[in-house]
């Protein structure tokens, strides 16, 4: 359609464009919103909304990835010293007031040729005593040995207290308030608050199964309904619609009941299981198999007959002519079918139990239980777990949105 | 054909090897489905016939054919659809709620292992190590004493573990002199780790039938079984008993009977008439029409589900009808030729569809975060400042505490999730809009107006109908989004008797009666407001059908 | 090859309704025949093309083919091969593979199944596009593979369902002669379903006109026979209404004279017409109806014109080139139909003049009143 157009055409398209602009902004707000949020300090709102590059951190995408994040924690009031030994070797001497542990604490010695072996990334360990008391007067007290030996030892000593879990260890770094000098740093290690990898694992893996699943079950289903007479099947169909309109919320403790009854008999598809998830999922098939019924109802019913005269039998007729047709249908199905079951909350959070066994949707509500409020964390799982299902979706979003419309206009 | 035939009628390996499969399909379901009776289950056993039963004759009758194709998918419905639907409405008709979780049998099992302090008195015991890390148990009573026939190494983790799952541990007693037991004595202070695995001990004593049982950090004492199971049709106290569950209290000889009325046990006189304390834990029974019935007298019940009802409607009304208008709009801007970077703006206007609900409502919880969250940081730093102008002090809104911001959040959320599939469904029914109607309507000189309201609405009106009913089911029942985001508060204060709240839909009232602790999961009435959700969407759903079937007869 | 036998066939497609699609139907079809099911839509031509090829089951009487009854043998087992309406290519499957794809389900050898195709492309052109796909074939290449696929079967009987259809009309006409062509080389059986009279003319050795089934009809096969002999002895109106184009124009009128060799009828607009049939049936008074083909009628002052005169005013007129139409309102004529003349050259009428033509009575056809067919005595010959 080229009709010509009154003169004011461009004041219009003017205006449209600052209006889609602006619902633009007004929409992707939050989404930008999370990405900031994920590369900010801390797990509260404050300070800067968009994150300036001197205080932007990739702590939370780090735990987001499963590896723990080391905070140093500045001693405050640590003074460093040096105890030379009598074989030649040295001894760290740290003090502070202010620390209980600190009051006296005293290394074993070590040799300083081993710091030229020593980086950032694999520091040497030495043992570190606290409440030891030293000879004042073994101290070097010569500050610009203190300070040489501080350079040095930055970052790639670690002076270890106590054994294994229990292990504690410091490290000599730069103070920045203070510019040149030195100070004493504790380590946290802070491990991944949640398994976000392993969730979304859990999550590609139920929803691929299942939607593969789905997919074998209402091609075949929708071929019977398609192409074959038998009675009953206007009922069944009708049937179907209404039922998978009936929300499986409302009937999640006879579904619990169900899978717990199931797996006294088939453990691996009873509670807690991905198996008995994944067979829960195969009762909300209707609306596929509507969709798919459509699209096998536009292709030419000849072309089995043809392959009937051909010697096919039925099943061959489905799986060598009709099935390669339907491809295009099939691939909007499943990515269907993949996305619903991703992000399907009421039934995984009722059959799965154990933390390590939850799908992301219904373990990364975790992260904003008021007790524990994680939403620096969970901006960075967030888009890390969102992005992936996002892209595909968009990527397939031309096929999708004919496929929901044509499911939509026909079934 | 003939040939084919004479094939068929020979029991060739394949058939044979096909019968054998299914015969034992046939054979482990029965087997199963007896055990499960057996147990007391009818659903399931019935569930698993039907299926079973019926799954073998489809791919047994080759009369069948076309069912076979239909079967698999039609099975999963029924097992995972209509079974728990039909579950759910068995549960409205009985009393089943945290307290009231077993049946009548498993409730008078429990009451069957009760026990009570009986004559043969308290004995005071000692335990002593022996040399080689086992244990010697002493009892005295008076000048008896008694101690175990084998000494046991009390820190075993088998023992330990055995009494941890709560099992008792039998042991019998050998008559002895005080002064045998060899060994150290444990001091009390020790004693107390073995206490749990002592607990689980029942004691023999010698040549009687009374069986001794930890009774205090100090004692053993004899126990007796409270109480006694009475047989139907047994005549105790002049009582006739008409109870399988029936009880008999051996301490106080009383009645102690099942009220199949209230799920509880009861002590009864001798007619059978039930009185005083009811006695945990409740078992099912069932109750007839009263968790309906709940809803029509039950003021702190009624009051809330109307008050949510309400909600419920209007909330998927103005979202239908909301994202619709959005969607609507934006479809016919996109769609407009003379428009550059339409594919732009549609890619970017359909990213809320792609990102998983689920995160993009977390998200929101957290921007919309009272005390935290950027939103009212925004507010605050940009109203602050324009209220002060005027004498006025703006305070943060409570989008979590009040109820009406709390719901204008909830339907601010679900307009920005929900318009872009409206989106998608005009921009494909627009498309189908031959273009010819328009230029015939430019001949005759409308405008974009005259367009809109006298072409494209009625056109897309047959065609979109049944898709508004489901999208008002939908949200009719879009119990992720509250429970996601708020759910469900804030909390009416006046519903005392289940938990309800401001932004509660149908669904989520539902499911937190079921599953939210604090005022008790009752799932009898959770099923009730279930079973009246049903038949609302049900009607729904008809209407769309209906719908469905006409706009597809007029396209 | 192969007889086709059907003997008291009847369809019904819904047993709850007692709306059959076909009754009696009895053909009886010999080898190498090629035979032609015409009717109007609706009529179950390629319901009953469908039967034979297995596609529908048959509710009752029997199929034979070459004397075995195949009523409940499934289509690949009648040993008979099938060219749809629509062609009904693989899409997704090259030329080639669409011709192989019958022979590879039965595990033929894959040097026959080269051999066979080859050959089947060799008799039809086809050689220069096994490898592609049906979508990049032109329509008559498409009807090309469809038959090509058949041929590589070797099947005894030879089923096509209204396969020119979908073709523009240039192309039609060729294909027709190269299916004439075929059924000539192949010598085999062929059942044709049409709607197109001419192709039936043309093609068929014998052919089978089919009407809708009325209610109370006995069957609804109006007649099976040579073309020719459906244009001069049709067995009642519908058939002598179907074939022939323009159509036959029937005017209202009853018996004046029964003669042994010819008869007379007084027209509804009062004018005798004498026509060259044996009315002996009937009797002076019947209502009867006479029946005269557009292409027989000719000038008032012919010397051939020896049945009479019909007087019509002109409504239109319609000048072809090498054909001039004239179409006319009678009052003899059923109301709504006009009365057609074909003449080979042009007339000097305008629409709205009185006009008459003169009938010779050799060309004349006459029915009862139930449609039934009083027998010609003189078959008129064109000079």
């Amino acid at each position: 359609m080229a009709i010509v157009q009154p003169k004011n055409l461009i004041f219009r398209k003017g205006l449209a464009h600052v209006f889609l602009l602006a619902f633009l902004c007004l929409i992707m707000f939050p989404l930008l919103m999370i990405v900031a949020i994920s590369f900010r300090q801390g797990n509260f709102s404050v300070g800067d909304i968009i994150p300036r590059a001197s205080t932007s951190t990739l702590d939370h995408w780090r735990l987001a990835l499963g590896f723990d994040v080391r905070k140093l924690i500045r001693v405050s009031g640590a003074t460093v010293d040096i105890v030379p030994t009598m074989d030649g070797n040295t001894k760290l001497y740290v003090h502070t007031d202010e620390d209980a542990s600190f009051r006296n604490f005293v290394t074993e010695p070590f040799s300083t040729n081993d710091l030229e072996k020593a980086t950032e990334d694999a520091p040497i360990s030495i043992i570190g005593n606290p409440q030891r008391s030293v000879d004042e007067d073994s101290l070097l007290n010569d500050a610009k040995a203190v300070h040489d030996m501080c350079v040095a030892t930055a970052n790639k000593v670690a002076l270890t207290v106590g054994e294994g879990a229990e292990q504690l260890r410091y490290f000599i770094d730069k103070n920045d308030a203070e510019g040149t000098s030195y100070g004493v740093y504790k380590e946290n290690i802070i491990p991944p608050p949640f398994p976000v990898l392993l969730w979304l694992w859990n999550s590609v893996k139920v929803a691929f199964i299942t939607a593969f699943l789905i997919i074998c079950l209402s091609t075949t289903s929708a071929y019977a309904f398609a192409r074959m007479k038998f009675a009953g099947k206007t009922v069944i169909l009708n049937g179907m619609l209404i039922f998978q309109m009936f929300p499986a919320v409302l009937a999640l403790v006879a579904i619990y009941a169900l899978f717990d009854k199931i797996g006294e008999y088939i453990p691996w598809l009873g509670l807690n299981t991905h198996g008995g998830l994944i067979l829960s999922y195969m009762g909300g098939i209707a609306l596929h198999i509507w969709t798919i019924k459509g699209y096998f109802e536009t292709i030419d019913s000849s072309l089995e007959e043809a392959a009937a005269i051909d010697g096919a039998t039925p099943w061959q007729a489905f799986r060598l002519i009709l099935l390669p047709l339907s491809v295009p249908i099939l691939a909007v199905v499943f990515i269907l079918a993949f996305i619903g079951t991703i992000t399907e909350v009421p039934v995984a959070s009722v059959l799965l139990l154990d933390m390590n066994e939850l799908t992301l949707a219904v373990g990364s509500q975790q992260y904003l239980y008021p007790q524990n409020y994680l939403w620096g964390d969970f901006a960075a799982a967030a888009v890390l777990s969102g992005l992936p299902i996002t892209i595909v979706f968009l990527l397939a979003q031309r096929w999708l949105v004919g496929g929901l419309t044509a499911g939509g206009v026909k079934g | 054909m003939e040939l084919s035939s004479v094939q068929n009628a020979k029991l060739s390996p394949k058939v044979l090897l096909k019968w054998a499969i299914v015969a034992l399909i046939v054979l482990v379901n029965l087997y199963a489905d007896v055990m499960m009776y057996m147990n007391g289950d009818i659903a399931y056993p019935i569930l698993d016939l039907v299926l079973v039963g019926v799954g073998v004759y489809v791919f047994m009758n080759k009369k069948m054919y076309a069912q076979r194709y239909a079967f698999p998918s039609v099975a999963g419905m029924t097992a995972f659809i209509i079974f728990p639907l039909v579950y759910t409405l068995w549960i409205s008709f009985t009393n089943y709620s945290g307290a009231h979780v077993m049946t009548v049998e498993a409730a008078m099992n429990y009451h069957l292992q009760k026990t009570y302090k009986s004559e043969g008195g308290d004995y005071a015991y000692k335990v002593f190590t022996t040399d080689n890390g086992e244990h010697e148990l002493l009892l005295t009573q008076g000048d008896k004493a008694f101690k175990l026939e084998q000494a046991v190494n009390l820190n075993d983790p088998k023992l330990l573990a055995k009494a941890q799952e709560g099992k008792l541990i039998d042991a019998n007693l050998v008559a002895t002199n005080p002064s045998d037991v060899k060994g150290k004595l444990v001091p009390m202070k020790q004693l107390m780790s073995l206490k749990n695995v002592l607990k689980s001990y029942v004691l023999h004593l010698p040549d009687s039938s009374i069986k001794l049982s930890m009774s205090g950090l100090r004692q053993f004492s004899a126990q007796s079984e409270k109480y006694k199971r009475l047989q139907q049709g047994e005549v105790v106290d002049g009582y006739e008993v008409d109870s399988k569950y029936a009880l008999w209290d051996n301490e106080t000889k009383q009645l102690f009977l099942p009220n199949m009325e209230t799920g509880f046990y009861q002590y009864a006189d001798n007619k059978g008439v039930l009185h005083g304390e009811e006695y945990a834990p409740g078992f099912k029974v069932n109750i007839g029409f009263k968790n309906y019935i709940k809803f029509l007298s039950n003021e702190s019940i009624r009051m809330p589900f109307l008050q949510i009802f309400v909600w419920t409607v209007c909330f998927s009304a103005i979202t239908v009808f909301g994202t619709l208008a959005i969607g609507l709009v934006l479809a016919c801007l996109v769609q407009w030729e003379f428009l550059r970077f339409r594919g732009v703006y549609r890619v970017f206007l359909i990213l809320p569809y792609a990102v998983p609900s689920f995160i993009s409502i977390l998200v929101f919880k957290g921007l919309f975060n009272q005390n935290f969250g950027e939103l009212n940081m925004f507010l605050n730093t940009i109203m602050g400042p324009i209220y002060g102008a005027f004498g006025l002090e703006w305070s943060s809104i409570e989008w979590f505490t009040s109820p009406w911001p709390a719901r204008a959040m909830i339907l601010m959320v679900n307009a920005w999730l929900g318009y872009p599939y409206m989106m998608i469904l005009c921009m494909g029914l627009l498309k189908s809009i031959p273009d010819d109607l328009y230029e015939a309507t430019a001949i005759e000189g409308a405008t974009p107006w005259i367009n809109l309201r006298h072409i494209t609405l009625p056109l897309l009106i047959k065609p979109l109908a049944p898709l508004l009913i489901a999208s008002f089911a939908f949200n009719f029942n879009n119990f992720v989004l509250i429970q996601l985001l708020t759910g469900g508060g804030p909390d009416i204060i006046e519903a005392t008797q289940a938990p309800a709240g401001y932004t509660d839909l149908l669904v989520s009232f539902t499911y937190r009666i079921a599953f939210e602790g604090g005022k008790g999961n009752d799932y009898g009435l959770a099923a009730a407001v279930a079973a009246m959700i049903f038949v609302m969407v049900g009607l729904l759903s008809l209407v769309q059908l209906r719908l469905t079937k006409n706009s597809q007869m007029q396209g | 090859m192969a007889d086709v036998l059907l003997s008291k066939v009847r369809k019904n497609y819904n047993p709850a309704i007692l709306k059959d699609t076909l009754r009696n139907i009895n053909l009886d079809i010999k080898d190498g025949d090629f035979i032609v099911f015409v009717g109007p839509s609706g009529c179950g031509k390629s319901t009953l093309l469908r039967m034979i090829a297995g596609l529908e089951d048959i509710t009752d009487g029997d199929l034979m083919i070459n004397g075995t009854r195949v009523n409940d043998v499934p289509p690949s087992k009648r040993n008979i091969g099938m060219v749809f309406q629509s062609y009904a290519l693989y899409p997704h499957m090259t030329v080639f593979d669409n011709m192989a794809f019958g022979l590879k389900l039965q595990h033929v050898d894959k040097k026959v199944i080269l051999e066979r195709v080859v050959k089947a492309a060799d008799i039809l052109g086809l050689e220069a596009f096994l490898e592609r796909k049906p979508k990049a074939l032109s329509g008559g290449q498409r009807q090309r593979v469809a038959i090509g696929r058949c041929i590589v079967q070797h099947p005894s009987v030879f089923l096509f369902d209204e396969p020119l259809s979908n073709l523009d009309a240039a192309l039609r006409v060729k294909m027709r002669l190269e299916i004439a062509k075929l059924h000539q080389e192949l010598n085999a059986t062929i059942i044709y379903v049409t709607h197109d009279q001419v192709e039936a003319m043309t093609l068929a050795d014998k052919i089978c006109v089919l009407s809708p089934l009325k209610t109370n009809a006995e069957s609804n096969l109006e007649q099976f026979g040579a073309p020719l002999e459906l244009y001069n002895h049709p067995v009642n109106l519908f058939v002598a209404g179907f074939i022939g184009s323009p159509k036959m124009n029937f005017l209202k009128g009853e018996l004046t004279k029964v003669e042994d060799d010819y008869c007379e009828v007084k027209l509804i607009t009062g004018e005798r017409i004498k026509a060259c049939i044996n009315a002996s049936r009937g009797s002076v008074g019947d209502k009867v109806i006479l029946g005269v083909r557009p292409e027989h009628i000719v000038k008032a002052d012919s010397p051939v014109a020896d049945g009479g005169h019909v007087t019509g005013k002109v409504v239109v007129t319609e000048n072809l080139g090498a054909e001039f139409f004239v179409y006319m309102e009678s009052g003899a004529s059923e109301v709504g139909s006009d009365f057609t003349v074909k003449s080979d050259s042009e007339l000097d009428i305008n629409s709205g003049d009185e006009f008459t033509v003169g009938i010779p009575s050799s060309a004349c056809y006459l029915f009862d009143e139930n449609g039934i067919a009083f027998p010609r005595t003189q078959v008129y010959k064109r000079s």
